[in-house]
């Protein structure tokens, strides 16, 4: 039983150090998307336009379906352990 | 040998090292499966030493060198060498198998116990290495019955395992790379850019300095007698 305890502790540990950083990683690869794009149809401009421009879409990105479904990256540690338990022990 | 040649061959003997200790550790926990008989199950107190890591952890607060009662089951294989599984429950951080039905396996394997003479052939799942010096024995995982000996058993497990590391893997670089591009890099490039500042003003001063050094030694002249410039 402690063992199980112990075990839990350190998944909750190691996610809430690791989904912060998955998080972030998926908010800047979103903003560099956005910057590219805007490079690509208006090379060389900078401005109030551009930041208008990152802003809409990261309103859009913090919308989006991907950045909803980021936070089930922390499920998947608990799902493997209960898939990988269930078929060790119970077929 | 340069310095560069000796940083290139420590780098390799690093990568290399690496590598093979990966190696070593996935051939050690990935499942694997025999194709046995099952001669004889029984439990047997057995004294472990040194050789602790190679058995289940034992519960906080017991001894390292301990004396307790372990499952085993006996088993040949078609060429009639043998082989020896233990059957203990894993724990829940270090083989991630979670395993803790142990009492149950044992009753399996014990209802395909059969004799070389009249075999039921089994394929036992297990993880881990027979080393009779160290009295080290793999962890039997699942038995399962199988049609004959010459039953081709495919290693699903081991492919989807070691594809899920490679892609966790090349996430996390993948996650590096972002950073140092999209954050210690920029740092790096404003810093740059401050002392290429700091190089331009130098050049100015030192271009100033230059022609007063020019002209001062040009009046120097005049007393020397030079040609003036």
């Amino acid at each position: 039983m402690m063992q199980i305890i112990r075990f839990a502790v350190l998944i909750v540990a190691i996610m809430s150090l690791l989904y912060p950083v998955i998080a972030i990683f998926s908010r800047s690869l979103a903003l560099e998307a956005l910057e590219r794009k805007w490079e690509a149809s208006h090379p060389g401009v900078v401005g109030v336009e551009r930041d208008n421009f990152l802003a809409e879409g990261m309103a859009a990105y913090r919308k989006s379906l991907r950045r909803r479904i980021v936070p089930f990256a922390a499920l998947l540690p608990a799902v493997a352990v209960a898939a990988i338990a269930y078929l060790v022990n119970h077929t | 040998m340069t310095i560069l040649k000796f940083l290139k061959l420590l780098k390799w003997s690093l990568r290399i090292v690496a590598f093979l200790s990966v190696a070593v550790v996935l051939q050690y926990t990935l499942p694997s499966r025999d194709i046995v008989l099952v001669t004889d199950t029984y439990n047997r107190m057995t004294t472990i030493g040194d050789n602790a890591m190679f058995y289940a952890t034992p519960d906080v607060g017991s001894n390292d060198h301990e004396t307790r009662d372990i499952r085993f089951v006996e088993a040949a294989y078609p060429d009639g060498s043998v082989i020896v599984y233990r059957n203990e429950d894993t724990g829940w951080v270090w083989p991630p198998y979670f395993k803790y039905d142990s009492s149950n396996l044992q009753a399996e394997a014990s209802q395909l116990r059969s004799t070389p003479k009249d075999p039921t052939w089994v394929a036992i799942t297990h993880y881990g290495w027979r080393i009779p010096f160290f009295s080290i024995y793999p962890n039997a995982v699942a038995v399962t019955a199988i049609s004959g000996p010459d039953v081709k058993l495919f290693p699903w497990v081991n492919i989807v395992v070691i594809v899920m590391i490679a892609l966790a893997a090349l996430f996390l670089r993948a996650l590096w790379r972002q950073f140092l591009e999209r954050t210690i890099l920029p740092v790096f490039g404003q810093a740059r850019a401050q002392v290429e500042a700091i190089e331009a003003q130098g050049d100015a001063v030192a271009g100033v300095a230059r022609r007063r050094w020019s002209l001062f030694s040009g009046w120097l002249g005049t007393w020397r007698g030079k040609p003036r410039m």
